[in-house]
């Protein structure tokens, strides 16, 4: 051996550091400019007297001591946490069911979302049980996925699970299709579509202290487990002669990443392709070992719908729903990969 | 002498379909066993049946004289190395974070790899001969530099027994040659093996005793001087001595 | 007669303001296939929603069925008569409930939508006289052209007598909503309508869901240049805006304003200026967007002019109950109808 291979082996690892110290910096960037702008009008050294009054103990009364932190930061975490969320649960997905074109919905947690959300504005109910219903919702119609595909035996246990995600998803999105012909045209249709689009206009600081630690429970065991997620994308004869109990490991991630999308979900609506999209993004720039990935795509994906939702509240006078924006950017890109042959 | 791995009246296959039956074979320390079958005669099924991974239909698979079933996952990959034949891989790991994975078994739930077990890596690498290939991703390399991958990923495990499926298929001459002297090496540091291969010249070369499995059965077993000789390999392939001698161009060990 | 003539006039002038101008001066009714003559026609099916309530107003007789769900709240403001008709669904619009087949089983002489209708839903309709050779009508215009709707579709379903009195009716309250309109003008009153269970979904200005702020002459805070239909908007744009009044048709909103910390830096959440809009047996401001919210009309003028609990508005309430929808008149059950008016203070 001419060179100690050493030398080779470390050679990534300086780059996945600028990798990360860019993308904290992009998320830094990101938080202060959608600090800076919005619909209500806020000098900076108004924005400043704000935040420094807040600190220090005595908070500012008015309107613009609300529009920052009851409006402006609440979202920006929001954003935050929800793209992290959904692109960390996007790239643990792809990574256990070996395919880079799966999204974290897959097992039907947006599906049972809506379909609970919409029973909610359905009946009138409050948002705090829309929002409920919706939580509830996801988890069930994965726990549910999950019982069907454990009682298809002698089957590759992924596709199973896959194919019972993809026939409770059509289920669900049959009862959504029900009650949105027979809700009210003029006053819960226009709810429920907005509903489906996503978007963080409604978010509070409420919103936040529940879904927050949902949130960060989900994100435990992903982190705990980054390095073995990567023996999930072998395939199961593999894995299991590697000493991997798949079902366990498995079992583990689902909920995890159910528990990530869920909470996310409840309070946003179903936002599209961020589980997609940015999980990929992230793997062509660090390769697709989990211990790397998951920060960089959890970096990415807040930064990717901080900046997609600030353009949502100031693009026009209306807020634009957030679905159609990152559809918008997400879709292209999609089809971009499946040109280039859908791998990474 | 005790078994390291064996099979009692081994039933195997999937459900009803039964692939196998009365199997009984046992590998022993420091040895290579090669079992010979035509395509389709189950010799995949029953690794994977001996490894545990699929259930049998009737019958035992014991390990260290333990029935198999009483042992979980991460104790037989502890013991027992498996090496499927190199698929590309959907995603790109590095040569050495693939082999890495191969300490998975002794590894708890939520550990990572110690700096002592990329050390071990690296050190089999090295002796692999693909040590240069460590920063390299998995699906950029050749198939024989991916077999040897595969071969390191399951040395890492530190097993007693390393279970090879078809090593040399699809590679070229020059890699075949390598896997296959790696895989003597390897006896040499006493590990045993058992590998199954559609090249009979190569179990003859590295082998130190042929089991013939046909019809789900293995119908002789012995030493290659026992069993390794032309009439039984055109009985097993079901074609004339002549063709034999003529494909093998060699000496049969008469 | 003068007076009569003075008060057209003067709701001739308010369509010259609207981008419907134009069609006033021909007629508001657009028809396929052949018309029965006006006395032979007896079963009309209502198309949607707004159909319906119109229907029922003008000729209840003839109603066939009801094209959406009513809850025994609503039903108990329904006259008897039409209580008990069933629910059929509706045909245009966003996505039909009923078959074709039903439809041929119901036998109506006559299908009449009504609003204004774009082109999809004109082929629509032509397609659906081909199939079934029954005749579509559709009734076009806005809230302001209510009396000219009553006056022709009266003519055509043959109820001339009952469309003239109701006609009378709308246009002395339009007449009353504009002098209200100009009496504003230098200052209007600034409004925001919120819908949907988080608030901060609303009509746009210009849409069909806040044409009673406009006839009014308020000002919809949510505007947004060529987009006239429904909205999102955020708190933070709210704040901006500084609504004097929140209205909402939403009980749930109403709750969700006066608690949740946020909303508290608007001031007219501080003022106590939110307001819910009944919404029996139809919704007065909104939802179906039809004949149903002159109530709102008469509803949001004692709002902004303070009189919300006088008994000006009972009795007004009262008597388009009982000319608009013949309701069984118990003074009792109005009063619950209103019962969610005002919620702070």
């Amino acid at each position: 051996m001419p060179q100690p291979a050493s030398i080779d082996v470390n050679r990534s690892l300086p780059a996945y550091v600028k990798v990360m110290l860019m993308l904290v910096a992009a998320l830094l960037a990101a938080i202060v400019l959608s600090l800076l702008i919005g619909k209500f009008p806020l000098s900076l050294a108004e924005l400043w007297q704000v935040l420094v009054a807040r600190i220090s103990g005595e908070p500012l009364q008015g309107s613009a001591d609300t529009v920052i932190w009851q409006l402006r930061l609440p979202r920006i975490l929001a954003a935050i946490l929800v793209g992290a969320s959904l692109a960390v649960a996007g790239a643990a997905y792809q990574g256990m069911f070996r395919n880079p074109l799966v999204s974290p919905d897959i097992l039907g947690v947006s599906a049972g979302a809506g379909l609970g959300a919409i029973c909610a504005i359905f009946f009138n109910l409050p948002m705090l049980l829309v929002q409920l219903f919706a939580f509830v919702g996801g988890l069930f119609a994965v726990a549910a996925v999950y019982a069907l595909a454990s009682l298809v035996r002698r089957h590759d246990p992924v596709l199973v699970l896959v194919l019972a995600g993809i026939a409770l998803g059509a289920l669900l999105g049959a009862g959504i299709s029900l009650l949105k012909i027979l809700a009210d045209p003029y006053t819960q249709l226009p709810t429920i579509t907005f509903w489906l689009l996503g978007g963080l206009h409604s978010v509070s600081l409420a919103d936040l202290a529940y879904s927050a630690p949902l949130m960060l429970l989900g994100l435990t065991p992903l982190v705990l487990l980054r390095w073995r997620i990567n023996l999930l994308s072998l395939s199961d004869d593999e894995a299991a002669a590697l000493g991997v109990n798949l079902t366990r490991t498995r079992l583990l991630l689902i909920i995890a990443a159910t528990l990530m999308t869920a909470s996310a979900v409840s309070f946003t609506g179903i936002i599209g392709w961020v589980g997609l999209v940015i999980p990929h993004v992230a793997r062509l720039l660090v390769g697709p070992h989990f211990s790397r990935l998951l920060p960089v795509a959890l970096l990415l994906g807040a930064t990717f719908l901080l900046l997609t939702d600030t353009l949502a509240r100031n693009i026009a006078s209306i807020e634009l729903p957030l679905g159609i924006l990152t559809a918008l950017v997400g879709a292209p890109f999609f089809i971009y990969l499946l040109a280039r042959g859908g791998r990474t | 002498m005790k078994a390291l791995l064996s099979a009692q009246d081994l039933s195997i296959g999937y459900g009803k379909k039964v692939v196998g039956e009365r199997i009984d074979v046992s590998l022993y320390g420091n040895e290579i066993l090669a079992l010979l079958g035509p395509n389709g005669s189950g010799k995949s099924t029953l690794f994977k049946t001996l490894l545990g991974l699929l259930a049998p239909l009737a019958g035992q698979v014991f390990l260290h004289g333990q029935p198999l079933k009483q042992h979980c996952r991460r104790t037989i990959a502890q013991q027992v190395g498996y090496v499927p034949q190199a698929q590309e891989g959907q995603f790109a790991f590095t040569v050495l974070e693939m082999v890495l994975m191969g300490r998975a078994a002794h590894l708890s739930l939520f550990a990572q790899p110690s700096q002592s077990d990329q050390q071990l890596a690296l050190h089999i690498l090295t002796e692999l001969g693909i040590a240069h290939l460590a920063a390299c991703t998995y699906p950029h390399i050749s198939g024989g530099e991916r077999q040897l991958t595969l071969i390191a990923r399951a040395l890492l495990q530190q097993p007693k027994v390393l279970v090879l499926d078809e090593p040399t298929a699809s590679l070229d001459f020059a890699n075949q040659i390598l896997v296959l002297e790696q895989i003597q090496r390897l006896r040499a540091q006493g590990l045993s093996v058992l590998l199954c291969t559609h090249q009979p010249e190569h179990a003859l070369q590295v082998a130190d005793r042929l089991a013939l499995f046909k019809h789900g059965r293995i119908e002789k077993i012995g030493t290659v001087a026992q069993v390794g000789h032309a009439e039984n390999l055109a009985w097993l392939y079901n074609v004339s001595i002549e063709h034999v001698y003529a494909q093998l161009k060699r000496d049969l060990v008469k | 007669m003068k007076r009569r003539e003075l008060l057209q006039g003067l709701v001739a002038g308010a369509f010259l303001l609207t981008p419907l101008a134009r069609v006033v001066a021909k007629t508001l009714l657009e028809h396929n296939g052949t018309l029965p003559a006006p006395a032979a026609i007896e079963r009309v099916f209502a198309a949607g929603p707004p159909a319906a309530v119109f229907l029922y107003v003008l000729v209840p007789e003839k109603l066939l069925g009801w094209p959406m769900h009513l809850a025994p709240a609503n039903l108990a403001f329904i006259h008897p008569e039409q209580q008990h008709l069933p629910f059929v669904g509706r045909l245009a619009g966003r996505g039909s409930t009923v078959s074709l087949e039903s439809l041929l089983l119901l036998a109506p002489d006559v299908i009449v939508d009504l609003g204004n209708a774009g082109a999809t839903q004109r082929s629509a309709a032509q397609r659906l006289t081909q199939q079934t050779g029954i005749a579509t009508v559709q009734i076009e215009g806005l809230l302001a052209h209510t009396p000219q709707q009553l006056r022709q579709a009266g003519a055509l379903l043959g109820a001339r007598q009952r469309a003239e009195e109701l006609a009378l009716y709308s246009e002395q309250l339009l007449a009353r909503a504009l002098r209200f309109a100009d009496k504003h003008a230098q200052k209007p009153p600034k409004l925001y309508f919120a819908r949907s269970y988080d608030g901060l979904e609303t009509g746009l200005a210009g849409s069909i869901h806040s044409e009673v702020l406009e006839l009014l002459g308020c000002e919809n805070v949510a505007k947004q240049s060529g987009h006239t239909g429904i909205g999102q908007v955020s708190l933070e744009q709210l704040l901006n805006w500084q609504p004097d009044y929140l209205l909402t048709q939403d009980p749930e909103f109403v709750e969700l304003a006066t608690t949740a910390s946020a909303w508290q830096s608007l001031s007219a959440v501080q003022t106590g200026r939110v307001y819910c809009a009944p919404k029996l047996p139809f919704g007065w401001l909104d939802g179906p967007p039809g004949v149903n919210r002159l109530l709102g009309v008469l509803w949001l003028m004692a709002l902004l002019e303070g009189r919300l609990d006088g008994p000006q508005l009972k009795q007004e309430v009262a008597e388009f109950f009982s000319l608009f929808y013949r309701s069984p008149n118990s003074s009792a059950r109005l009063l619950s109808a209103l019962e969610p008016t005002q919620v702070l203070d």
